[in-house]
């Protein structure tokens, strides 16, 4: 279960990141996104249109065949000025890290930060 | 766009009045005529792989070509051969700045001079295929100053897919393979035949219909989709107005590519 220390967490990852305007938890499997923090709180719609982008590009049922078998776990969608990142958890295929960041951006430093708060997660979760 | 330029071109050919030998068909004459544009063009037009043999008075330069890039120097003679002679048989694929620099020396010097030039296709020396090799036409081009489209004509105007044409003509020697999208139809591929055949099925699967309709950056989308940062190949879909492309890339030259799109659409 999630409580507001959670929250705190994808604030500190934002923070970390730096230009990075939007961190959100989502679970693929429910396609609902579980926890957000923003500078500015987004409308119920740009919310379900990213869970919805997420689902799109990490569980597409034609995409395991172009990389050899396995599912997608990292997903970059870009602009000139900003980019949205989807991370799927290592530990947990059903859950997944939504960030919008400012660019320009690597993609390695994202997925490293994304990561290690998903398997922080999921640790937490299997000692409850 | 860049197929219209090159339609025109290939037009403006077919109207040229007949002038064959056996040094085969006139690209260019007049003491003015540059060999780096009349040499670019030929490898731009060139998509099966094939030798290109240029002459121009005593001199010859034959190149090796295909997939819209210039693979290597296969042989030169004639009175100005000798910057091109160290170069024969070295690799082009991703060539440095001084590499870039020995070579327009030597395609300008081999072919110097005030005569006519001419081409002659042949098949090519080696069977094998490879598309990764060499560099693109473009890319040359691009580095060396050259404006293709002043042989051909007036430069068109520019469109939404500028920028999809700039990425994929400067970046992806990247890509493990690609398939060009027109209008929602198979327009162009190349690549690895086995992972040019599963973007191919890919292309048509319901995943590639979500994909395009990914909310847009003004008139632009990049899509990447893998594993992880550093683990095997990502799928990358590109457009522009009606225009887009599928690559296959390494996963560590996502950065790249991303930069690469991003100039190009700024």
């Amino acid at each position: 279960m999630f409580d507001i220390s959670f929250e705190k967490e994808l604030d500190a990852l934002r923070e970390a990141l730096g230009n990075c305007r939007l961190a959100a938890f989502a679970d693929l499997s429910a396609r609902m996104v579980l926890r957000v923090s923003a500078d500015e709180r987004p409308r119920r719609e740009e919310i379900d249109a990213l869970c919805d982008l997420a689902v799109t590009c990490l569980d597409g049922p034609a995409l395991p065949a172009l990389l050899d078998g396995e599912p997608p776990f990292s997903a970059v969608v870009a602009g000139t000025e900003e980019s949205r990142f989807f991370i799927r958890s290592l530990s947990d295929p059903s859950d997944a890290l939504i960030l919008i960041v400012g660019e320009p951006v690597e993609q390695a430093g994202i997925w490293a930060a994304a990561q290690d708060l998903l398997n922080r997660h999921s640790a937490g979760e299997d000692a409850s | 766009m860049k197929d219209a330029r090159r339609l025109k071109n290939r037009i403006r050919k077919l109207n040229a009045p007949a002038r064959q030998s056996e040094q085969g068909r006139e690209i260019a004459s007049g003491a003015d005529a540059s060999p780096l544009a009349a040499v670019l063009l030929e490898v731009d037009e060139t998509m099966l792989p094939r030798r290109l043999v240029f002459s121009r008075g005593d001199a010859r330069l034959s190149l090796s070509a295909g997939n819209r890039r210039l693979i290597g120097i296969e042989h030169a003679e004639g009175s100005a051969e000798a910057p091109a002679k160290p170069l024969m048989g070295v690799s082009l694929t991703r060539p440095d700045v001084a590499l870039l620099g020995r070579l327009r020396d030597a395609l300008t010097t081999a072919l110097a001079g005030s005569e006519p030039i001419f081409v002659r296709t042949e098949p090519a020396a080696d069977g094998q295929v490879d598309f990764a090799a060499g560099t693109t036409a473009q890319a040359l081009a691009s580095a060396w100053g050259v404006d293709l489209s002043a042989d051909a004509g007036p430069p068109d105007a520019p469109d939404e897919a500028g920028g999809l044409d700039m990425f994929l003509t400067t970046a992806p020697s990247l890509a493990r393979a690609w398939v060009r999208l027109s209008s929602g139809g198979i327009a162009d591929t190349g690549g690895d035949p086995a992972t040019l055949g599963r973007l191919q099925a890919f292309a048509g699967s319901a995943d590639m219909a979500n994909i395009d309709m990914v909310p847009a950056s003004g008139s632009n989308r990049f899509v990447a989709i893998g594993r992880s940062p550093d683990d095997g190949d990502c799928l990358l879909f590109v457009s522009a107005g009606l225009e887009a492309a599928l690559l296959m890339i390494p996963a560590e030259t996502l950065d790249q590519a991303k930069k690469t799109w991003q100039d190009a659409v700024r």
